[in-house]
């Protein structure tokens, strides 16, 4: 496999973006991405795009193709890529392998979702789809109270305490705060975290993202001519790609997500390192609950400790490990189609060493895509040329 | 009454309407009555509820293992305040939208 690396990353702002429909957000994140290297459009063979509902509430089918064309790219093949809240992390991997592969050279990759356009219950309904509608969610079960169930279980088990769980969103808050591209700029006390109205017991809002709207893109080339085309490319060292069980009801163990658990090695041993030696990452915080599960699943913790650790400042700027300092998709925002590829971009910030939150000496970055309760997980890590 | 299915090839039990083996893939096996019995695991209940069920909410969702040995998602019929892990649970009704609706017992 060719080493591939990262030439040039785009963002829009998270948040409710009036006046900017799905198409609009994706070609702005796209074109910033592409303004960043002199790689002429000509060049660029394949489009990616990862979005999970924008169909349903955005009323917009063939969407990658119409981006591209409205980026001068028709002609070329353009695909979008659904799996759930992890099609952004999707597309990126498959941008990612077609170079690696040696099948194209310069390749575009982006996320994309608009959300808030549409009332909570039709949010709430188009989210569950990432779920098995016959054998789970036709129950009623939403992702908050999937989410909820295995808070409930992960507290049993390992002690986990409302406090520390409670203490994610008052880290991710604060670190949002101080992103200017983050969908919330306020800090939030743990008083405030746990009288916060209920959503699906014992989840409650402030252990949720938001509703947003928001797109994020990448190009990316064969890692040998990187320096060619960007004074800072950044080098994957590593992909993940792994499904797993759609419903609770199907997996042994609720607290951990064996799709994540899979990704990860696939990417560590791609990396060629261990968990200790990544310094910033980006995990799927969906909720609260979610990003402590993801740091034992990542390995960056034992299972069950996850929780002492946000207590201990273990997963804070200058901690063990920085957890989302872009705020993760609890402050940042959570565009679901879009959210993989804003890990990427936040950690190709923190690389180059021009992140808002910026993580002294950066040298290895992961980022962690999840899907549904677990049905489908990307793991990606990055590092300096 | 509620069925489940032993699969024919790897012999694990699931629901009836799991169809397929959920675990290894084989179709096909044999349909069981089961006892409907079980404890509950975890639980949640839904204060924001998808648009379908918007008259229903608060109502409440449960992951109980049956005395058979495996796991059901199900909508349960109880005062959230009486919950706790491992309180028995039994099966109440079947309903054609929701699915097996179950009860503290």
């Amino acid at each position: 496999m060719r080493a591939v690396a990262i030439i040039g990353v785009g963002s829009t702002p998270f948040g409710k973006i009036e006046g900017q429909g799905i198409v609009d957000l994706a070609v702005s994140a796209c074109r910033e991405a592409m303004a960043e290297t002199p790689v002429p459009r000509e060049k660029i063979q394949a489009f990616y795009l990862g979005n999970f509902v924008g169909e349903r509430l955005a009323n917009q089918g063939s969407l990658a193709p119409v981006v591209a064309g409205r980026l001068g790219l028709t002609g070329i093949p353009a695909t979008k890529v659904e799996g759930a809240c992890a099609s952004g992390g999707i597309a990126f991997r498959h941008g990612f392998l077609t170079i690696a592969l040696g099948l194209y050279d310069f390749v575009l990759v982006a996320g994309t979702e608009k959300m808030t356009a549409s009332s909570t219950p039709e949010v709430t309904a188009a989210l569950a789809t990432a779920g098995d509608e016959e054998l789970e969610m036709r129950t009623g079960l939403t992702f908050p109270g999937a989410f909820a169930v295995v808070m409930r279980e992960h507290m049993a088990r390992y002690g986990t305490t409302r406090e520390q769980i409670g203490l994610v969103s008052v880290k991710n808050h604060g670190l949002g705060a101080q992103n200017p591209k983050a969908q919330f700029r306020k800090s939030v006390t743990l008083e405030e975290v746990v009288a916060s109205r209920l959503i699906a017991d014992p989840i409650r809002l402030f252990d949720c993202p938001p509703i947003s709207d928001g797109a994020a893109a990448a190009l990316l080339c064969p890692a040998e001519w990187a320096r060619d085309f960007c004074p800072k490319p950044i080098k994957v060292l590593g992909s993940g790609h792994a499904s797993g069980p759609a419903a609770l009801w199907q997996m042994d163990d609720i607290t951990s997500f064996p799709a994540t658990v899979r990704a990860a090695r696939e990417a560590y041993a791609m990396a060629g390192i261990t968990p200790g030696d990544v310094q910033v990452a980006e995990v799927h915080d969906c909720f609260t609950i979610a990003e402590i599960i993801a740091t034992e699943d990542l390995g960056f913790f034992p299972k069950g400790k996850g929780g002492p650790a946000v207590a201990e400042g273990r997963t804070g700027l200058d901690g063990r490990v920085a957890v989302n300092p872009s705020g993760g998709l609890i402050a940042k925002g959570h565009p679901v189609g879009a959210t993989g590829c804003a890990q990427v971009y936040e950690l190709v910030k923190q690389l180059r060493g021009e992140a808002a939150n910026q993580v002294q000496n950066a040298e290895v970055a992961l980022a962690h895509n999840l899907g549904g309760s677990g049905v489908v997980s990307t793991v990606t890590i990055l590092g300096r040329i | 009454m509620l069925r489940g299915r032993r699969c024919a090839a790897c012999k694990r039990l699931w629901l009836d309407a799991a169809r397929a083996c959920p675990a290894c893939g084989a179709p096909g096996g044999e349909t069981v009555q089961l006892s409907g019995n079980g404890r509950l695991l975890s639980w949640t209940t839904i204060r924001v509820p998808p648009a379908r069920y918007a008259a229903e909410a608060p109502y409440t969702v449960g992951l109980v293992e049956l005395d058979e040995g495996f796991r059901l998602t199900v909508r349960l019929t109880a005062d959230p305040e009486t919950l706790a892990p491992g309180l028995p649970v039994a099966f109440a009704s079947q309903d054609d939208s929701r699915g097996p609706i179950f009860r503290t017992s």
